[in-house]
């Protein structure tokens, strides 16, 4: 299969020739989808990967993306409970399974803290818009 | 971003709280209406109409009215024509029928507001209440006069008995969240505050604590709007 550069030289040959050029023209069309689709592609990843990224700096640090403010530490122990893993291609899950996790979030009746806060979870859901908006400028600004 | 030196005018989110908590107080989950109704040592009866028609549920706390003693209870069993509730604190005064009287479920009476520490009765549900304001952004220009966008959350956790099953604690907060619906507006001071519809208000599953209580958390999510105001 020739490269779309090598047709799209002769392609712009063929214009200025006055050539017939239907049929290169249409494969170098398709081709250049073909790349477009791959780029979209490669580009919904880092995205994705991009919006988890700051998704758990806000949960878990804090963010002024969502003004989340991240979980207390104290021992550390609720701080690196909290893990991103992939579910599929398109699905990023981020959890805890520290036994207090529930308490800080909600900040049930008792809960006192030292530093940080409670409702990271909650503010950085409500606050994803303005995630995806920072990935997205992320990714495309540096032409990945 | 505003630089060093200069001011921007700020949502009230005072009355953004307020706004939000007066509308939560306007809950109301069951209701006989104003009727006839008799008390037992143990309990209400009525000879029409029906407590399970008008949505009473276990574990939720009942305010009767009209009665000689009006003592905050917590339902045990419901059928048709007989409210039974707990004898904590000792039993109810038997009252022949009247008119003109009401049992209704509403917000708890034992209520913790936002930075108010709630002290907790043994066999009584309780409230809990956080205001957690979130972002700020500047959504138009010009900067002097644009206007600014503030989101946050309104959290209300409602604390029920542990082991009463789920329908009352559930139809309590289903109920709370119907009042908090995406679009709705409500006016705060000289601000507007409206329920987000992008992300809407959501539940929690109702998690049991350990000790006698469940607790479920309803999480409404809010933006208001102001104009920018930078000082010369």
């Amino acid at each position: 299969m020739s490269r779309p550069v090598q047709r799209h030289n002769r392609v712009a040959k063929h214009l200025r020739t006055g050539g017939t050029v239907r049929v290169e023209t249409a494969e170098a069309f398709a081709a250049y989808l073909e790349r477009f689709g791959q780029v979209l592609s490669e580009r919904n990843v880092a995205v994705l990967d991009e919006a988890t990224a700051l998704a758990m700096d806000s949960i878990v640090d804090g963010s002024p993306l969502t003004g989340a403010p991240g979980q207390p530490v104290d021992t550390a122990e609720l701080r690196d409970s909290w893990t991103a893993v992939p579910e599929g291609p398109a699905t990023r899950l981020i959890k805890s399974d520290a036994i207090h996790a529930l308490a800080v979030e909600y900040n049930w009746g008792g809960v006192s803290y030292q530093n940080h806060g409670p409702h990271s979870r909650a503010l950085t859901v409500h606050g994803f818009p303005r995630i995806l908006d920072a990935a997205v400028r992320q990714v495309v600004g540096s032409g990945g | 971003m505003p630089q060093c030196g200069r001011w921007w005018a700020v949502v009230d989110k005072t009355a953004v709280l307020l706004a939000l908590r007066n509308r939560a107080l306007t809950l109301s989950v069951a209701a006989t209406g104003s009727t006839t109704l008799a008390a037992t040592t143990t309990g209400y009866t009525r000879s029409s109409g029906s407590f399970i028609t008008d949505d009473f549920q276990v574990g939720q706390e009942v305010t009767p009215a009209g009665f000689a003693t009006n003592t905050v209870r917590v339902i045990t069993r419901v059928e048709a024509l007989t409210l039974t509730v707990d004898t904590v604190g000792g039993a109810l005064t038997a009252e022949s029928a009247a008119g003109s009287r009401s049992l209704t479920v509403t917000l708890p009476a034992i209520r913790g507001w936002d930075n108010v520490t709630v002290t907790p009765v043994a066999g009584r549900p309780y409230l809990e209440e956080d205001f957690v304001p979130g972002t700020s952004e500047l959504i138009s220009i010009p900067y002097n006069g644009g206007a600014m966008e503030e989101t946050g959350l309104y959290v209300l956790k409602w604390y029920g008995l542990a082991n009463k099953g789920s329908a009352g604690i559930r139809k309590c907060v289903d109920d709370l969240m119907l009042l908090f619906a995406p679009g709705t507006s409500l006016t705060a001071g000289s601000d507007v505050v409206w329920i987000r519809d992008d992300i809407g208000p959501a539940t929690s599953q109702i998690v049991p604590q350990g000790t006698d209580r469940a607790v479920c958390a309803l999480t409404i999510p809010w933006r208001a709007y102001t104009t920018n105001l930078i000082a010369a």
